[in-house]
């Protein structure tokens, strides 16, 4: 008990040698979570609740960050308006992942009339601005969040389908996979029990990475007003709010600005080190 | 050459096939009657929606409806707005000029900035500058290019009064003026991606046998970055270039709206919520052709500077 216990200190310290600012961007990162999850109890007002007696308050005890237009707490709908922020990139990834994974993989491994046929569609869907796609699709299937959601995972298929193919060409040329199809294992068997998990590191890495994007297309569509609706809050949503106040309140503009380069920050930070984590090659001088 | 560049417009052509049915299907695509969604989802009479299936074919097979709708593009008839009641093509042709020069303008600012972005960093590669600059490129790429766009409009405009807060001016040259900031908004997205690449795009050429060559030969280390390492360097850096000035035609439509501009990017976000399918048809379109012709220019040039790659 002790001996693992002594272990596992060990190895944090030399994580946090190595990767001092992506340890940083975790904990952030981390507690920005925590505060979301959180944010029932911990918000100071409820969140849709208008004050139209304290429009527009600037900083007061009373009101950390002030009050919005309609004399809403700004501080308690950023708190719990990043509970789509987080989650739907989550979801967007999560897309992507579930159906880039497989394709890839037969695209890579197969190599033929299928693999022509996934890359071509994935060409053309990545030819067009992801924006402009996600724009006219958003118009034929409605607004709000969850559409917003499930069209944006649509998108990550083709780039997240791309990534692991070519890792499972590289992958396959390998002589661990000619040993596999000595024993006589069968193709499906050798992609997802061999070759999947030495593609994982490059997966993870690239997901970790789509998850910013991620975060930035939500908020831009919610920014247009095609994601979350009123009176629900999203950081996206708080910023085009605070667009139209910037004059009398930037607070909510601002704050709202920040906490998502934070959130995306500390997410691409933890993809880098991941990044330099699993291939020591790649680490930066 | 010239048979690299037939081949490329071959493949452009079936892309802008392809895209031309999926555009042409979205309308298709609507939950809903067909017709009653080209009337603009409101109440219609019965006798409209008939006339509506009349106009564009709509009891005939899709095939016949793609060939008619297609010949209309080409003649010029791309329908009429129902939001506006305005032809979508003079919509487009009207307000295309503003996207155009806040497109360019954001596009020169991003190549300024990002080019000795990338070449000092990769020059000054592990020093105190490198670091400041990778700093500086963590922080825009994490930035919604909107986020730049309102601090740049609270500072510059609201606090120190030195640019227009939003809309456009009048002409080309007012609008220089009136552009600036929606331009640098959307320029500083693209330093970051091309400022980093550059940068390790020039250190793996730094490494390669000519440069020792060259250096072999006493050239000075400012031929050899500006002639050598950066010519090899530069095809990598062009093709991000292209993307990156397509991606800005998808989110113009944000900057756009954030300042208040009324070029084709805002216009698709007011027809998208209000279902003015005409209209999103008519620009995606234009985007699409755009991106295209992007693209088909980023293979012409990186044919011109990389002779491997006509051969392929």
């Amino acid at each position: 008990m002790n001996r693992t216990k002594r272990k596992k200190s060990d190895v944090l310290r030399r994580l946090w040698k190595d990767y001092k600012l992506a340890c940083v961007a975790t904990v952030v990162l981390g507690l920005i979570i925590l505060l979301v999850i959180l944010s029932p109890v911990i918000a100071p007002y409820d969140p849709a609740a208008m004050d139209l007696a304290h429009r527009l308050e600037g900083s007061s005890p009373a009101h950390w960050l002030g009050t919005d237009s309609q004399g809403r707490d700004i501080l308690s709908r950023l708190l719990t308006g990043g509970y789509t922020a987080l989650l739907g990139p989550l979801c967007v990834v999560g897309i992507g992942l579930a159906a880039g994974v497989p394709l890839g993989l037969i695209s890579g491994y197969t190599n033929g009339r299928a693999d022509n046929m996934i890359m071509r569609v994935c060409d053309v869907i990545l030819s067009f601005p992801a924006m402009l796609l996600a724009l006219i699709t958003v118009s034929i299937f409605g607004r709000g969040i969850r559409n917003t959601v499930v069209i944006l995972g649509f998108f990550y298929i083709p780039t997240i389908a791309r990534m692991v193919r070519s890792n499972v060409i590289v992958q396959k040329e390998q002589a661990y996979v000619e040993a596999c199809r000595a024993i006589g294992f069968s193709a499906p068997y050798i992609m997802v029990r061999h070759i999947l998990p030495n593609c994982f590191s490059t997966i993870i890495v690239q997901a970790t990475l789509c998850m910013g994007y991620a975060l930035l297309d939500i908020s831009a569509m919610s920014f247009l007003g095609l994601g979350v609706q009123e009176p629900q809050a999203d950081w996206g949503k708080l910023l085009a709010d605070g667009k139209n106040i910037i004059m009398t309140n930037p607070i909510l503009a601002v704050s709202s600005g920040i906490i998502i380069m934070i959130t995306i920050i500390c997410i691409n930070l933890m993809g880098e080190a991941l990044d330099a984590y699993f291939d020591p090659r790649r680490k930066k001088v | 050459m010239g048979k690299y560049i037939l081949k490329r417009l071959f493949s452009i052509l079936v892309i802008f096939f392809i895209a031309s049915v999926i555009i042409f299907s979205l309308v298709r695509l609507a939950p809903g009657d067909v017709a009653a969604s080209i009337a603009g989802g409101g109440k219609t009479t019965q006798a409209t929606l008939e006339a509506i299936r009349a106009k564009y074919h709509l009891n005939d097979p899709v095939v016949v409806q793609y060939g008619v709708w297609m010949k209309g593009i080409l003649k010029g008839d791309w329908g009429t707005s129902f939001q506006m009641h305005t032809p979508v093509l003079v919509l487009i042709t009207s307000r295309i000029g503003l996207t155009f020069q806040l497109i360019l303008m954001g596009f020169v600012i991003g190549i300024l900035v990002s080019l000795p972005l990338g070449i000092v960093s990769a020059v000054k590669q592990g020093t105190y500058t490198d670091h400041v600059i990778s700093v500086l490129t963590t922080i825009t790429a994490a930035c919604p290019a909107y986020f730049i766009g309102m601090l740049c409009m609270l500072l510059f405009a609201y606090r120190l009064g030195w640019f227009p807060v939003y809309g456009s001016g009048r002409g080309i040259w007012e609008n220089f003026y009136y552009l600036f900031l929606p331009s640098l908004s959307i320029g500083l997205g693209m330093v970051a991606m091309n400022a980093k690449n550059l940068r390790s795009a020039m250190i793996s050429a730094h490494e390669s046998n000519y440069i020792l060559t060259a250096r072999a030969k006493g050239l000075s280390n400012k031929r050899i970055i500006l002639y050598h390492t950066l010519k090899n360097a530069v095809v990598p850096y062009l093709t991000i270039s292209g993307l990156e000035m397509a991606s800005m035609l998808g989110s113009t439509s944000i900057i756009e709206r954030t300042f208040s501009i009324s070029g084709i990017g805002s216009l698709l976000v007011d027809a998208v919520a209000k279902n003015d399918y005409p209209v999103v048809q008519g620009i995606t379109l234009v985007i699409v052709v755009l991106v295209l012709l992007i693209n088909l220019a980023v293979d012409v040039l990186n044919a011109l500077m990389d002779p491997r790659i006509r051969i392929r």
